[in-house]
């Protein structure tokens, strides 16, 4: 399964270009889309589930091009999770699954069996009774997750899966989306850098409708090689100061003081050692760059 | 599937309002002849149905559910929409003929002999049908189509407005989808009242075919 995607753009009727003329190519495994808030991870997301029509540019799944005669069979193809979804509240987890799954015309017995499984890869085998307006924000979060997995779709595209979900229940997830995403592709988009670091190997991060990079994860971190510097501040004003001076990603409180992460291509001016490069270290370099 | 559809058209809230409209209609019109029942509440349920059903599909986009049913198999997303608008109908329906019986509170007089009870009750049955059929696929079609409950719900309402007026009457006669209510009761027999009742039920029909293509344009 693979993805293509060429010089896509997307322009609002207020002018407003959500994305503007992209590049990427996702293939097998999970693939990551981080972006800052208003980045246009969602719209890009909205046109490949064939929801929004784009102003400019392709988009083909395996060969396929999105057009209004193909989009039944894209549509076929793809697994849902939007970042917000309320799922029918008077329903059992359960009937709404059931419901779901059979619209998607999967057959009776098939799809209480995938039920069963996903319900139980989730932990929510003992929820499935309850009503979908008793759960927890986590617990529709899943339910949310399992609907989309129903179909057992070719294209899995998922936005922000794990929010709301407890450090426990995030693990699990994320295990979960590996598991699936063998023969299969999945689109992750997320704010939890962390969630990307542990699943996937390939990413795109997208700024203000752009895509600022593609490609192995690897070489993203190689991209802020030597530009992290674990710094230390005894107190809260040292530690003031190095956050007004410099770009910061992380800060913990450790014995006898602050352990501040800089971000930063020359050596800060404070006692400070070379860091490892995270995920998030080499977000914070290039969202800065 | 029916039974999820069932709980998903029909919650407590619609329930509730729905129960209280009949309630007090049937309090607040009077019936002083058998006769006049039918006539009472045939225009008001057409309200009743417009409200009830307008987001028989809108209820996805607004529980942000939209981007997931359209991923669905068209002909899925159909006969979901279809199931819950005749879900919605026998409901309406039913609390129609309810109606019916709660005006017999006011111990309404048999006017003529010869037109029993049960006539006026069967034929009440069949026209209050058609008045929710109409109205409830009508509902679902304007409101799917301006993306809007209540741009659908206000449009509607000031059509109905027209129809039940002194104005629409005059104009349209007894091709007003109203003309049930209009005519004499001695006129009842004479069944000229029926070709506003049958351009309805075929408008409905018409529109309830209309709704694969909505679905696929506007859904």
């Amino acid at each position: 399964m693979s993805i293509k995607i060429a010089d896509l753009t997307v322009t609002f009727k207020n002018q407003v270009t959500a994305v503007n003329h992209i590049n990427l190519e996702i293939s097998n495994g999970i693939y990551g889309l981080l972006g800052e808030n208003g980045a246009g991870k969602t719209t890009l997301m909205r046109v490949l589930t064939t929801v929004l029509k784009p102003t400019g540019g392709t988009v083909s799944l395996d060969g396929i091009l999105y057009s209004e005669g193909n989009y039944e069979k894209i549509q076929q193809k793809i697994g849902y999770l939007p970042q917000e979804i309320d799922l029918y509240p008077n329903l059992s987890v359960q009937e709404c699954l059931e419901y779901m799954g059979e619209l998607s015309g999967i057959p009776q017995q098939e799809c209480r069996k995938r039920i069963k499984y996903y319900l139980e890869k989730t932990s929510l085998t003992e929820h499935r009774k309850k009503k979908m307006r008793q759960l927890s924000g986590g617990m529709k979060r899943r339910v949310g997750l399992v609907q989309a997995l129903l179909n057992e779709p070719d294209f899995l595209i998922v936005d922000e899966p794990t929010t709301g979900l407890d450090p426990e229940e995030r693990i699990r997830i994320r295990n979960l989306l590996v598991d699936f995403s063998e023969n299969r592709t999945i689109l992750f988009s997320t704010h939890v850098v962390e969630d990307l670091a542990a699943t996937c190997s390939k990413l795109a991060v997208m700024k203000k409708g752009n895509i600022l990079y593609s490609g192995d994860m690897k070489e993203m971190l190689s991209m802020a090689d030597g530009c992290v510097w674990n710094c230390f501040a005894k107190s809260d004003i040292q530690a003031r100061e190095i956050e007004k001076n410099y770009r910061v990603s992380t800060k913990q409180y450790v014995n006898g003081g602050y352990m501040i992460r800089v971000i930063s291509e020359e050596k800060p001016e404070v006692q400070c050692t070379q860091g490892e490069v995270t995920l998030e270290d080499a977000y914070i370099y290039l969202m800065n760059k | 599937m029916m039974k999820q559809d069932l709980k998903i058209s029909l919650p407590v809230y619609k329930i509730g309002y729905s129960l209280a409209f009949i309630v007090i209609l049937s309090c607040v019109h009077s019936a002083v002849y058998v006769n006049e029942i039918g006539p009472a509440i045939d225009g008001k349920m057409a309200v009743l149905a417009l409200v009830f059903c307008a987001d028989t599909y809108l209820i996805e986009r607004q529980s942000r559910r939209r981007e997931v049913f359209r991923l669905y198999p068209i002909k899925n997303q159909y006969c979901a929409v279809l199931r819950r608008i005749t879900v919605q109908i026998g409901y309406l329906t039913g609390i129609s003929i309810l109606a019916y019986g709660m005006f017999y509170w006011q111990k309404p007089a048999v006017l003529d002999e010869k037109r029993s009870g049960i006539f006026l009750f069967l034929l009440y049955c069949g026209v209050v049908f058609i008045t929710i059929f109409f109205w409830s696929v009508l509902s679902v079609t304007v409101c799917n189509l301006l993306q809007s409950v209540w741009s659908g719900m206000g449009i509607l309402f000031l059509g109905w407005l027209f129809l039940v007026s002194k104005a629409g009457e005059k104009l349209l006669g007894v091709w007003n989808p109203f003309s049930y209510e209009f005519c004499e009761f001695s006129e009842l027999t004479e069944w000229k009242w029926a070709a506003g009742k049958i351009i309805t039920a075929v408008c409905a029909m018409l529109l309830l075919l209309l709704q694969k293509k909505i679905l696929e344009k506007r859904g």
